[in-house]
């Protein structure tokens, strides 16, 4: 019955040097609740990224397979004298041959404006400055991919993805190393974990600490502790209390039900507390291994750890489409219910709030005392009953490319739909007014995959799809015609899975600046 | 929802007075060419860093505005006069003001701006110097580093107006060279390093050999 889950992609399982290490259950042996079956893994159904990308190929790329990867991504390096000669303009072959991009973005790209080195004295002032998109699409042949140095301790697997179906939800996860990591050959610092006890969904992510090179064992263990304790304890309650459902339903008015929620709170507050006493022990059990030494040119210590940690927990308040979400969250990030099928104006809400705010950063790590403080810890506790059908937790590496995410979560699910991760396209035939507005729905934008620049990957953004409608994020989101058609151009396999899709998606999309690991766990509820 | 993405403004503070006429100028140039070249290659800092050049003499101005890598085109510099580091201070003050965005309920702001100074001699206009330091230290709005080089340049005016001060031991173009590629390094470092800790004070990598930190 309880279930926590652990994918890992092919890539992980047939190649030695990403495997995920054995060491992992033993670690978390001593902090996970003895009932909890660890042999639920969910393997069978993901592929290496390669296999599944090939299928969303538009263009035929060049037949050789994937131990060539290495070799492909260094003919991208470009030399940087290279760079200077030609500006704005791509050298490099390949990618020229691979323009499908919109005209209108070829005329934006005036080599005249961006010349690199004819510094000639009649030369305007004022350029025109270049878009994000003429950035990006420069940059994206810089993008190396290196794997992960194998003289590493614990290497993480280049992909996670779970799918999940419980009683009254479906999880579908993925997590993918940003490009920032892929460019450098470090370790991805994210991790997830879902898990049920009977109709009841808990969700764990944290995002290790940039700055600290082994944060992502604190990442992984944190989750792992959470999750694991939050089944536990539910059972728990369950035994002392069969009761505790019923007084959920009588609404947060009614004293019973407040009673209730408080011991629900009270345990995602435990949960943070246990998943912290985790890294502790993880930190322990590694502080006398040289391994970890070597790497850091000095002894570890428990900040080595450092990471946030988002927890969510929902349960079925026994009304029709009701739920009662309790969510705690340290550090950046977010969580956030949407009501796809409501209004605009109260189909969000964001469940948590990162640290930081104008200070812009500084962010808190679960590792840092004061955040573990019962004070600290009861004012990042949220509780809400919602109708919202979806439920997002993710890391910054996705929500700072949705900001502010009290509006652009919307924007997030759109993203979500017109890329072909959630929902059935409901378009098989066109009107002539479906038709017309087809037409005016930009290309999707299609960037070389960065862990292999033959492979290219379209994807298309709400953003882009606005713009060129004239409409705004409510108007697309109340009425999803024009997001129905963009996606028609995104096609998988249709025997690609859901989290198979978020993953590609996940590992695709580009936003400017954008470059850190990216997880988002999608609960259908 | 706001098409901005995060920028780390760069602000490269030169002194182009008299003593640097002839092979340090030059230099300068030579060094700016290099740095561009360096960041061009780099997808992050190319998605990251943007550019500025303020110049001192007698006066000061800013020659190049904060500006994307890939349309950054170098200045005109030449070297003659007196050494106006208080005024260029004020400038990039000004500068920052008007081309640093800050934070607002639906933006980002940019990360914290990261400014290089190089010179030679100590400020001549002491006064106007004076007050600017007052000025910058308040405001601590950005990461400031400045390079003293060769023999004549004043640390003890540097370490009024930032923490971090380096010393090079001469003009020469060998050194000019590697202290370009220690900046475009740091940039390289800070525009990778800005999911960590945005804001914060970033770890810059070791400077080069020759060089000493002062105290």
């Amino acid at each position: 019955m309880n279930e926590i889950i652990e994918s890992r992609t092919n890539l992980a399982l047939g190649n030695d040097e990403l495997k995920a290490p054995e060491a992992e259950n033993s670690e978390i042996g001593g902090t996970m609740p003895d009932n909890t079956d660890n042999t639920g893994q969910e393997e069978n159904n993901i592929e290496a990224p390669k296999v599944s990308l090939e299928k969303k190929i538009i263009e035929k790329a060049a037949a050789e397979n994937g131990g060539q990867e290495n070799a492909e991504a260094e003919n991208y390096e470009l030399e940087n004298n290279e760079l200077e000669n030609n500006g704005l303009e791509n050298s490099d072959p390949e990618t020229d041959e691979a323009e499908t991009l919109p005209e209108s973005e070829n005329d934006l790209v005036n080599t005249e404006d961006v010349n690199l080195n004819e510094s000639a004295e009649n030369v305007p002032e004022k350029v025109k400055p270049l878009s994000n998109e003429e950035v990006t699409e420069h940059t994206s042949a810089l993008w190396k991919y290196n794997p992960i140095s194998e003289d590493e301790p614990e290497p993480f697997p280049e992909y996670l993805t779970a799918f999940k179906q419980y009683p009254k939800s479906t999880v579908i996860g993925a997590r993918v190393r940003g490009k920032k990591h892929k460019h450098e050959g470090t370790n991805c610092d994210d991790w997830f974990e879902t898990a049920n006890f009977e109709d009841i969904t808990f969700v764990a992510v944290s995002d290790g600490a940039g700055s600290k090179k082994f944060s992502r064992v604190g990442a992984r263990a944190s989750c792992k502790a959470a999750v694991g304790y939050l089944v536990n304890a539910f059972e728990e309650l369950y035994a002392e209390n069969s009761g505790f459902r019923e007084d959920l339903k009588l609404g947060l008015s009614d004293g019973k039900c407040m009673e209730a929620c408080r011991v629900i709170a009270q345990k995602a507050r435990n949960s943070v507390a246990k998943a912290y006493e985790a890294v502790e022990t993880a930190f322990y059990m590694r502080k006398t291994d040289s391994a970890y030494e070597k790497v850091l040119g000095r002894s570890l210590k428990i900040n080595d750890f450092s990471g946030t940690l988002l927890i969510a927990v929902i349960i079925p308040t026994g009304e029709a489409k009701e739920n009662l979400v309790i969510s705690c969250q340290i550090g950046d990030g977010a969580i956030a219910v949407l009501d796809t099928k409501g209004g605009y104006e109260n189909s969000l809400k964001l469940m948590g709030v990162p640290d930081g705010g104008d200070f812009s950063g500084e962010t808190e790590f679960l590792t840092s005392p004061k955040t573990r403080t019962e004070e600290s810890l009861k004012s990042r506790t949220k509780i809400a009953v919602t109708s919202a059908d979806m439920l997002f937790v993710m890391t910054d590496g996705v929500a700072d490319d949705y900001f502010p995410n009290e509006t652009e979560m919307r924007r997030l699910y759109l993203d979500l739909l017109i890329n072909g991760i959630l929902g059935e396209n409901e378009f098989s035939e066109l009107t002539q007014e479906q038709m017309k507005l087809f037409k005016r729905i930009p290309d999707p934008l299609v960037y070389p995959w960065v862990n292999d620049k033959s492979v290219k990957v379209p994807v298309q953004y709400t953003k882009r799809i606005t713009e060129a409608l004239g409409l705004t994020l409510e108007e697309i989101f109340t009425d999803r015609t024009a997001a129905y058609l963009a996606g028609l151009e995104i096609k998988y396999d249709e025997e690609l899975s859901q989290e198979e899709r978020l993953k590609i998606w996940l590992d695709n999309y580009v936003e400017r600046g954008s470059f850190d690991d990216r997880t988002l766990v999608v609960v259908s509820i | 929802m706001s098409d901005f993405s995060r920028r780390l403004p760069v602000y490269l503070l030169l002194d182009c007075s008299g003593s640097m006429m002839g092979e340090p100028i030059e230099a300068v140039k030579q060094g700016i060419k290099a740095l561009l070249s360096e960041l061009r290659g780099d997808p992050q800092a190319l998605e990251t860093a943007y550019l500025s050049v303020i110049t001192f003499d007698s006066s000061a101005r800013q020659v190049t505005p904060l500006t994307e890598l890939l349309q950054f085109k170098e200045p005109e510099i030449s070297a003659g006069g007196a050494t106006a580091l208080g005024e260029a201070l004020n400038v990039l003050m000004d500068c920052v003001e008007t081309e640093v965005r800050k934070s607002t309920e639906t933006q980002k702001g940019d990360w914290r701006p990261l400014v290089f100074i190089l010179t030679d001699g100590s400020p001549t206009d002491t006064e106007t110097f004076r007050e600017a330091v007052a000025k910058v230290r308040n405001m601590k709005a950005a990461n400031i580093i400045a390079c003293a080089a060769g023999s004549n340049a004043n640390t003890t005016y540097l370490k009024q107006i930032t923490e971090s001060v380096l010393m090079m031991n001469s003009l020469s173009a060998g050194d000019m060279a590697q202290f370009f590629a220690w900046v475009s390094g740091s940039v390289k470092t800070s525009s990778k390093s800005l999911d960590a800790k945005p804001g914060g004070n970033i770890e810059l990598p070791p400077p080069p050999q020759g060089f000493v930190i002062v105290p």
